[in-house]
């Protein structure tokens, strides 16, 4: 639920990055970090990890000032995917505004995935999240390793759901971007819904992308 | 930090400068401040005075920039615009830091909690089933109990009508050792009353002053020299008949009315005998019974039982015996009780077929037999052993006896009152 401040004029808006352990949610993170061209942007925030793993969550803040002078904040988390970790994932998916599903391409990873996917679906209930309403993009990451799915066999099997698949390798910043910017065009749209963005602040779709992401496509994209 | 700064937020909320400043080390950070500075000052976006000297804010103002906004400002009159970023800078890192450990420590906790609350549910859901379990398991327990008075009062049900059926078989022998004697008495008293008749005769010759050569001729005629001879044998013959009869009735009221017999200390010899008799009447003529009853302590029992096993003992044998008819020798049953290291023994020898080795171990069970369907019922040994374990002894079967069985069993000598 993104938080209006009034008195501030600031709304801020949640954005997590879910997925099995390892399938490259804080490498996402990290490169937007580096290469995105948003007009405001924080410092990625990395918490301890163990050996490369997420223990907590990392996050990244950025945000753009409207023409009405709202500051419009995002803040992009990941989860620590480890099936151990199941509480913390689901405090950090807490009040999420939009979700993006990293999933790990390689064949050996399929079932991984799907328990991941099965874990979100179970505590955005246990969030009190609806997923039929909630913006999610999906990415097939690590589109550049040997024995992965091919994206016809993703596209087939993902056929009858609704939600937008994005092929990324995200080591190589391909996709990233791409990801992000389709998560950032169903969020306006449920954000436009609720605090009227393009009529009482003068935000459209593109501007709300331009200014989140980069006015020029990104580098490696 | 006081815990209560942690509790009841959420771990991804907005941070305002005094949240973020509360985990920050302030002595430290003004020392290293006013070190860099000379002096300053540390307010929040609305001009709220947060660290420092208040003062310092007429000098140069640097935005506090915790994610993508200022939360606050660092207020200098050092004009060194290198050191005035370096105190900036400075400011930052010890706030992100702030703000790092402040969202850790508040996910942690709800995290925490989250298991907490998961492990509690988990508990109670585990407690419902163990009382589940607990109430399965005492109607299970009542269950079983039922059972078990079911099983008993049917074990007491066969054990009555096995009674009834040994109390019939034995009637027969019985009925046939009495009528005997009673037919014969019947028939010698008979017999006896004709005799007095012919007595009457003489006696009436004898009032009617008969002279002495009547009453011899009289006499003669009646041939009553043999009559009083025989009369005299009639009257013994009966008197020992009743004496049968009475014997089988003595034993008959030894061995029975075990139901409401109490404990008596006494030589078992005598019971024994009074089973061994009573299974006498049942055996056909062809075997024989002996009873080599040795010199034993008194002892306290209930003497009617263990005529009652001494009898099932003796009539397994006979079975058996009977059984095994191909046998060209007659029958033989020998009881012996002797006294042993203050144990009484008693044990029935038989020249029957014996126990075939692999049935030794079962023989006691409730229900087994080796009769042929529909004569035996199978607790004969189970209420045999029953009687003998309720006076504190045991069975016995001698296994290495070449031919026929050796069954029995011992009793400890108990004298004193308990």
């Amino acid at each position: 639920m993104a938080e209006y401040d009034q008195d501030n004029q600031r709304l801020t808006v949640k954005l997590v990055y879910y997925g099995p352990a390892q399938s490259g949610k804080t490498t996402n993170l990290t490169f937007l970090h580096q290469s995105a061209n948003p007009q405001m942007k924080g410092e990625l925030m990395v918490l301890e990890t163990k050996g490369d793993r997420t223990l907590f969550f990392d996050m990244l803040p950025m945000g753009m000032r409207a023409a009405s002078g709202l500051l419009i904040k995002l803040k992009l988390f990941t989860v620590p995917g480890q099936v151990a970790h199941d509480s913390t994932r689901k405090a950090v998916l807490s009040r999420a505004d939009g979700l993006v599903f990293v999933a790990d391409s390689q064949r050996t990873q399929s079932r991984n995935n799907l328990e991941s996917f099965e874990n979100l679906m179970a505590n955005l209930s246990r969030v009190g999240l609806d997923v039929e309403t909630l913006p999610l993009v999906v990415q097939f990451n690590k589109r550049d390793m040997d024995a992965i799915v091919t994206e016809q066999e993703v596209l087939q099997r993902w056929e009858k759901t609704p939600w937008p698949i994005v092929f990324a390798s995200a080591l190589r910043g391909e996709g990233v971007g791409e990801t992000f910017r389709a998560l950032l065009e169903k969020v306006y749209g449920s954000l436009n819904a609720q605090y009227q963005l393009q009529e009482a602040h003068g935000v459209t779709v593109a501007e709300f992308v331009t200014q989140l992401l980069s006015a020029t496509p990104l580098a490696k994209d | 930090m006081p815990a209560t700064c942690l509790e009841g937020f959420d771990f991804d909320r907005e941070f305002a400068l005094r949240d973020v400043l509360v985990p920050v080390d302030k002595k430290h950070l003004s020392a290293l401040l006013e070190y860099l500075l000379g002096d300053f000052a540390i307010t929040d976006t609305q001009g709220g005075h947060c660290l420092g000297e208040p003062s310092a804010v007429a000098g140069a103002r640097l935005p506090l920039v915790l994610e993508i906004e200022p939360v606050g400002y660092l207020h200098t009159r050092c004009a060194d615009e290198p050191a005035q970023a370096m105190g900036q800078q400075l400011v930052m890192m010890e706030l992100r830091a702030a703000q790092k450990y402040l969202m850790a420590s508040a996910l942690h906790i709800e995290a925490i909690q989250e298991d907490y609350d998961a492990l509690c549910l988990k508990h109670e859901l585990l407690q419902a089933s163990e009382a589940r379990y607990k109430a399965l398991c005492e109607q299970l327990d009542q269950k079983v109990a039922e059972q078990i008075g079911t099983i008993e009062s049917t074990q007491r049900k066969l054990f009555e009508s096995e009674k009834l059926a040994s109390v019939g078989q034995l009637a027969a022998g019985i009925a046939h050792e009495i009528n005997n004697p009673i037919g014969f008495v019947n028939s010698n008293l008979n017999t006896a009353r004709g005799y007095i008749d012919e007595l009457l005769k003489v006696g009436a010759l004898i009032s009617a002053n008969a002279g002495m050569s009547v009453l011899r001729e009289s006499w003669k005629q009646a041939d009553m020299d043999f009559v009083l001879g025989d009369f005299s044998d009639l009257l013994g013959e009966s008197i020992d008949g009743i004496q049968r009869v009475a014997a089988i009735i003595a034993d008959l009221k030894l061995f029975s009315n075990v139901d409401a017999e109490e404990e008596l200390v006494v030589d078992i010899n005598k019971y024994l005998a009074a089973g061994i008799n009573v299974a006498r009447t049942s055996l056909d003529s062809q075997t024989s019974l002996e009873f080599d009853a040795g010199v034993l302590p008194q002892t306290r029992c209930r003497p009617g039982y263990l005529g009652q096993v001494i009898l099932a003992l003796i009539m397994n044998s006979a079975d058996a015996i009977a059984a095994h008819k191909g046998a060209a020798s007659a029958g033989h049953i020998e009881v012996r009780s002797y006294c042993l290291n203050h144990r009484i023994h008693v044990e029935v020898i038989d020249n029957g077929p014996g126990i075939p080795a692999h049935l030794v171990e079962r023989i006691f069970d409730p229900f087994f037999t080796t009769k042929d369907v529909g004569k035996g019922k199978g607790l004969g040994l189970t209420t045999c052993r029953d009687i003998v374990t309720a006076h504190g002894g045991e069975m016995t079967i001698d296994t290495g006896v070449a031919q026929g069985a050796r069954i029995g069993f011992w009793l400890p000598v108990v004298t004193g009152s308990d």
